[in-house]
């Protein structure tokens, strides 16, 4: 280099630099890389229940590219004990910073809708039985604000139609009621119409608490012919006393929850799995920065499912043309 | 043009070298791009097509379902169980994807009626027809069209997009159409296939209907916008979309009747990066070779050149004067001979130049010699032509000085500005004996000082403040002697003291001669010489005659100057005179008045002085106008009170001062007119004044032995009503004698206001809260109403609130009694900031203006002004002492009262009242409530037997023991007793003031003396006396105003035995 510059008149180095550097420049420009984007996912859960929905978007994201430990990190301390810990555990996990917050129940996405009011933190809820009558969006088709996800409502008079089909002599259904659940009287609305469309008697037990439900199924009428589970907090919970009395009296359950219980003899409703794989995708738009009121809240793909061996503990023969349109069928 | 060598090798080698590799470098480069763009696009289509195919088995799939279940089944023939057992199957069937596509099934006749369905969600027997349309119309489609697709549809309530299918149900034998199979089919869940298929970062893969319009893409506002694109034509793949160049790729998906494209975009930059990647590559080698090709093509070129460089750098030194340079000798041989010649050249150059240089400093020299030789000639000529022009100057400076000599004389009596006639004096003197220094000086008034008023050649700050006495110099010496003096050498001169000043200037000689008038010296003239000269007689003659005509223009021009001085310091006083002044002859005739007059009168000057005294001065005066002139002149000076009469007619009252003065030496009379409107005015107020305070006074008196009476009387009401059954008529009685005896009450309080002994008992407060209760107060059952306008950031004012409310109360009852139809009274207050210039005194510091507007009758305008005058009323009932009590109790508080009325529209009374904009409201004291203690000792003073009997008999209803006492004398003996006998009072009720005795005010202090804890009430007729306002302030420890029922007496008892 000293040898060039002795060598040379100043004008020539200066020229010979300039070309230099802009080969540097386009070198570089040919070959940058750009930037590798990583996402953070919260989730919080009020029903270990539905951990299985966690699992199945974690795994389906995997397919859209997003790879826990590559670019994307999960933060979810597993299924919470009561609802006053769902704000304190919203409240952790926005101030850890996510990308998107992926509220399970409707109790969690109200609380959710709450506590990110202001922000620009997505909000993906699954599965919420109803969300516009939950006050959690005020339309489907373009939810305003900053959450969307999967409704679950709209199984119950089908579900109810499949049992009347399969229990071809079922007259009245014993329905205990969580009456205090937004959510399980939104269910027995939806059944109390069915119901009286497909010409079947409810009777209606309401229940408050765990010791009511445990009462009201040791205290089933005897002129029920089946019972029906709906959807509640405490129910879902409490789904295998279903089973338990179900054997008892020698009475099917049918609900349009708990899908793949061995306690329940029929159920059209949403399936885990599945949800784990439509919230995925939503996932993905959600993470693409796609607006929220362009991502219309979907709703859950139904199962029919048919537990054949307690319909023999049962002494009940499901017809075939039943059991063929069963999308699950436990032999 | 010179081209150089080195730069014809360096392109040459340029040239050889870089065209080849050029040519071949971006030949090939550019191969190489092309190859692998095009690889780029055929992946991109490959990945389209095989979406596309993906989509189009997908939905053949259930075409053929729908198409297999029509052909196998004669589904229209069958029952509806069976039908709807089919139709449900159906739709249940899985695709290969496990995913319910299909949403519902419709089986319809062949005239559009529903036969059966089966749907995902809703009953069989309530299905979903929304969206689908007239089930004829697909029918209809379906005869002629295999299969039917409707357009791409979007669920309102879902946003889902659907699309129906219809497929016909043909006659096996016949091909007739008998109805058609309808399926709603979930389009999401086939474009989801899709949408997760991207390629790269930035691809995408969308689906658009046969118009172009996007019915799927993976972000789902652009489908909701509506948003279409255009199809590039076949072959043209690179597009530009939001400024980006993007490689677009397409498919068509036949079905029917509808098609759709399969597209997929990607960034033309992201496809092309490989590509791109290489061609840079390739173009850095490219340009790397040719930097080599450079550097050799320089340095093969430097070799060359550099000693040819060499020996032009030798040559410049040479041009720029740097004649004994030497050229450095190369290695090489050849320019080593051509640099030891150029060293040889420079060399015999640089002996030539010396040479050359010798010569002119020869020439030099001689050029010197020659310039001394002609300056010196030209400097004679020069001091010679000087000499003539001032020989020449003088000459026409002498003819000038004569004829300014001839000039002053004639214009000596003109000139009246003393400045420049001292001036002209000096500079004349100066130029008339052609003096180097000519000065004037003045003798004082006191005639003992010289005074220099003027010179040329002495220093101007001399003018005015160089002052001689006798004995000092040339000039006091000539006054002394009144005759011209001279001195020729000041060095040799004995006669009198030489100012210090003469030496400063070196002066030696001078000539002075005084300035006489009638034999008296005004003044001198004295001249000064540098130079040694004898002055003759001539020059003292000519000196002595200019002195004397300056002596006498001096004069006139000094009385001339005093006597303006004079007549405008008259005009001047005559003109801003406060007062009107006029001058009258002996006949009443103006003949001056100053400015002042004129404005008052409105006449001119002129129009003045042309009209006679009559005319101005009001009827009644003027028969005495000549009687006035005849006692002035006989008494020289005198005053009256008369009145002029101004153009518009307006009667102005004056106070007249005349003396009797020489005007233009006539006798005159001088008169001084003062305005005297607004002195009456306030004469006529005063009177009016006094006449409330008379009548103030009376009513105050009465007021207080009222009360006292009233006390007995409302007592023993009082208390005959605790004696009588409440159900005895007897009761009611005394009960309505009660109520004419507090209506009696309300009576001597307003008397009380009204009279001097109503003095306001003020305090800070809200005039707002007062003007509510007492309008509302008035208002009560009436069927007038009022309007606040009262702004919340109203001043406090400082006031007797128990007065201010009968204010108000009296005004608002006023206005109420103006309208017995009913109406609304407006009361609006505000704050008003203090003007230094407001005509109303109350108004030059903050205020508040309060004004109560009715809709009543009006007040007739010639009672208007009475209205305010005690016992003044229009009214049968009513004592006429409202608004006068009103206007009284306004004035104590400093305030003021404006009225204005109009016939038949109603009268609006405004009140201004000082605020404290800066005091805060004083909170009001919570009552106490309760009974008073049922026994204890108790003293009672009171002059009037009939308050001390009832006060005695309610004492001993509530089991009070009772003492009394008739004055305070009496009241301290018997505190003193019972304090001395261990069985001392436990509280006294004394009466304020007792006539010709002592009353509550000072016996307190004596009790207090012997007893500091002494509890003692003070009771009074007079309400609003300050004791009574600040009772605690002169130890009292309650306060009670007469008259009082029973139960002030137990309130008072026990908040102070409490306290």
């Amino acid at each position: 280099m000293r040898y060039v510059c002795t060598f040379f008149k100043l004008k020539e180095v200066s020229f010979l630099a300039a070309v230099f550097f802009f080969f540097s420049l386009l070198t570089a420009c040919g070959t940058g890389s750009e930037k590798k984007e990583h996402y953070v996912l919260g989730f919080v859960n009020l029903n270990h229940k539905l951990d299985p929905i966690i699992s199945s978007l974690k795994e389906n994201l995997e397919k859209w590219g997003y790879v826990e430990g590559q670019n994307v990190t999960y933060l979810y301390k597993g299924s919470l004990k009561s609802p006053e810990e769902i704000e304190p555990e919203l409240q952790r996990i926005i101030t850890n910073g996510v990308d998107l917050l992926v509220a399970l129940t409707t109790p969690v996405a109200l609380k959710a809708k709450e506590v990110t009011a202001g922000t620009d933190i997505p909000v993906l809820f699954i599965p919420v039985f109803s969300p516009v009558e939950s006050g959690i969006v005020q339309s489907l088709a373009s939810p305003e604000g900053n959450l969307t996800g999967i409704k679950v409502r709209g199984s119950t008079p089908k579900a109810l139609e499949w049992f009347q089909a399969a229990l071809p002599n079922l007259k009245t259904i014993y329905v205990p009621f969580h009456h205090t659940s937004m959510t399980a009287i939104q269910t027995m609305a939806d059944l109390q119409d069915a119901a009286r469309k497909l010409h079947l008697q409810l009777i209606v037990k309401n229940i408050n608490n765990e010791a009511e439900l445990s009462a009201a199924l040791s205290a089933i009428p005897d002129s029920a012919d089946a019972i029906w589970m709906t959807h509640s907090q405490l129910i879902v919970s409490n789904i295998e006393k279903f089973g338990k009395a179900s054997l008892g009296r020698e009475l099917p359950v049918g609900s349009s929850v708990g899908t793949r219980n061995p306690g329940v003899l029929l159920s059209y409703s949403p399936e885990h799995q599945t949800l784990g794989e439509q919230a995925s995708r939503l996932a993905d738009k959600l993470l693409k920065k796609v607006p929220v009121a362009n991502i219309p809240v979907e709703t859950a793909n139904f199962f029919l499912y048919l537990n054949l061996k307690s319909a023999k503990k049962l002494g009940i023969t499901i017809p075939d043309s039943i059991i063929s349109q069963a999308d699950i069928v436990v032999r | 043009m010179q081209t150089s060598i080195r730069q014809q090798i360096k392109v040459s080698l340029f040239l050889l070298s870089l065209v080849p590799l050029l040519v071949f470098g971006l030949f090939a480069t550019w191969r190489v791009y092309l190859d692998q763009y095009q690889q780029a696009l055929d992946l991109q289509k490959e990945v389209t097509k095989r979406v596309t195919n993906e989509i189009f088995i997908l939905l053949h799939e259930h075409e053929n379902k729908f198409i297999l279940l029509t052909k196998l089944y004669n589904l229209l023939d069958l029952s509806r169980p069976q039908q709807y057992d089919l139709l449900s199957r159906t739709r249940s069937f899985k695709d290969k994807i496990h995913h319910d596509i299909i949403d519902d099934i419709f089986l319809v006749d062949n005239s559009g009626q529903l036969l059966a369905s089966a749907s995902r969600i809703h009953l069989k027997s309530e299905p979903d027809m929304s969206g689908i349309g007239e089930l004829s119309d697909l029918v209809s489609r379906a005869r002629s069209q295999r299969i039917f697709y409707s357009s791409v549809q979007t669920r309102k309530e879902t946003g889902e997009p659907i699309i129906f299918l219809t497929v016909p149900i043909k006659d096996l034998q016949t091909g007739m159409t008998r109805g058609a199979l309808i399926a709603r089919l979930r389009l999401s869940l086939v474009w989801d296939q899709i949408v997760h298929l991207h390629f790269g970062r930035k691809g995408v893969i969308f689906i658009t209907d046969c118009n172009g319009k996007i019915v799927a893409h993976p972000n789902p506002s652009i489908v909701l916008s509506g948003r279409s694109i255009d199809i590039p034509e076949q072959g043209k793949n690179e597009i530009t979309v939001n400024g980006e160049k993007v490689l677009r790729v397409y498919e068509q998906i036949e079905l029917s009747n509808q098609s759709f494209y399969i597209v997929t975009d990607r960034l033309a930059r992201e496809a092309l990066s490989l590509a791109r990647s290489t061609f840079i590559a390739a173009v850095v080698f490219l340009f790397m070779t040719l930097l080599g090709v450079v550097l050799f093509s320089v340095a093969a070129a430097r070799k060359i050149i550099h000693p040819l460089e060499s020996l032009t750098q030798t040559a410049q030194k040479i041009c720029d004067g740097k004649i004994g340079a030497q050229a450095e000798i190369p290695k090489e041989k050849e320019p080593a001979l051509l640099a030891n010649a150029f060293n040889k050249m420079t060399s015999q150059l640089l002996e030539d130049i010396e040479k050359r240089k010798e010569a002119e400093e020869d020439l030099k020299e001689y050029q010197s010699t020659l310039e001394d030789a002609i300056n010196e000639r030209t400097n004679k000529l020069t001091e010679a032509n000087k000499n003539l022009h001032m020989q020449i100057m003088e000459r026409s400076k002498a003819e000038n000085a004569l004829k300014e000599l001839l000039a002053f004389s004639r214009n000596l009596t003109s000139t009246t500005d003393l400045r420049s006639l001292y001036r002209k004096c000096t500079e004349l003197s100066k130029e008339l004996l052609r003096l180097e220094f000519s000065t004037l000086m003045v003798l004082s008034d006191d005639r003992r000082h010289l005074v220099l008023e003027d010179t040329i050649g002495l220093p101007e700050s001399t003018i005015g403040t160089l002052s001689l006495v006798q004995g000092q110099g040339l000039s006091t010496y000539v006054v002394q002697e009144k005759k011209a003096a001279s001195v020729s050498d000041f060095a040799t001169e004995k006669r009198f003291e030489i100012p210090p000043i003469v030496f400063e200037y070196n002066i030696t000689s001078a000539i002075c001669v005084p300035m006489m008038i009638s034999d008296e010296v005004t003044g001198v003239l004295i001249g000064h010489t540098r130079e040694k000269r004898q002055f003759s007689d001539d020059d003292f003659l000519l000196y002595q005659s200019f002195a004397n005509q300056a002596a006498v223009a001096i004069n006139n021009s000094l009385h001339l100057n005093r006597l303006e001085e004079s007549e405008k310091k008259f005009r001047t006083f005559f003109d801003n005179a406060s007062d009107a002044i006029i001058i009258y002859d002996l006949d009443g005739k103006l003949i001056e008045v100053n400015k002042v007059t004129c404005d008052k009168l409105g006449y001119s000057r002129d129009e003045l002085l042309a009209m006679n005294p009559g005319e101005i001065v009001a009827e009644r005066f003027a028969p005495l106008i000549g009687n006035r002139i005849r006692s002035i002149v006989h008494s020289h000076e005198k005053f009256f009170e008369t009145a002029h009469v101004s153009r518009d007619g307006k009667e102005i009252p004056i106070e007249l001062s005349c003396k009797l003065i020489h005007h233009n030496s006539q006798p005159a009379i001088l008169g001084i007119a003062r305005d005297i409107t607004e002195r009456k005015k306030v004469e006529k107020e005063l009177l009016k004044v006094r006449k409330l305070e008379s009548v103030g006074i009376l009513a105050g008196g009465i007021a207080h032995d009222f009360n006292n009476i009233l006390t007995a009387i409302i007592g023993n009401i009082n208390l005959a009503t605790f004696m009588v059954d409440p159900e005895d008529d007897v009761h009611k009685l005394l009960q309505d004698a009660e109520k004419a005896s507090v209506r009696a009450k309300d009576l001597t309080r307003q008397l009380l206001t009204f009279s001097k002994g109503g003095e306001p008992v003020k305090k800070i407060a809200s005039i707002a809260e007062i003007i509510k209760e007492s309008a509302d107060f008035i208002l009560r059952g009436s069927n007038v109403k009022c309007r606040y306008h009262i702004p919340d950031d109203l001043w406090p004012v400082e006031i007797d609130t128990g007065q201010m409310s009968q204010v108000i109360q009296n005004f608002i009852l006023n206005s109420s009694q103006a309208m017995p139809q009913g109406g609304i009274i407006d009361i609006t207050c505000r704050n008003m900031a203090g003007d230094a210039t407001h005509p109303l005194p109350v108004c030059r510091q903050d205020t508040i203006r309060i004004e109560i507007k009715d809709q009543g009758t009006g007040i007739p305008e010639k009672i208007i002004e009475n209205i305010f005058d005690p016992y003044f009323s229009t009214k049968q009932t009513g004592s006429g002492l409202g608004l006068a009590v009103t206007n009284s109790i306004v004035s104590k508080h400093g305030g003021h009262i404006t009225v204005k009325s109009e016939q038949d529209i109603g009268t609006t009374f405004t009140i201004f009242l000082v605020a404290m904009p800066q005091k805060k409201l004083e909170k009001k004291a919570n009552k106490q409530k309760g009974d008073a203690r049922a026994q204890g000792k108790v003293l009672v003073m009171d002059d009037d037997q009939a308050v001390r009997g009832i006060v005695q008999r309610m004492l001993t209803r509530l089991g009070y023991e009772v003492v009394l006492a008739e004055d305070g004398e009496k009241a301290i003996r018997f505190y003193k007793e019972h304090l001395e006998s261990d069985t001392p009072f436990d509280i006294s009720i004394f009466d304020l003031t007792i006539p010709g005795g002592m009353g509550g005010k000072e016996a307190i202090v004596k009790i207090l003396d012997m007893n500091p804890l002494a509890k003692v009430i003070v009771a009074s007729g007079y309400s609003n006396d300050p004791v009574m306002a600040n009772y605690e302030k002169y130890g009292f420890a309650g306060v009670i105003t007469k008259p009082f029922r029973l139960d002030d007496i137990i309130h008072i008892l026990k908040t102070t035995l409490e306290s």
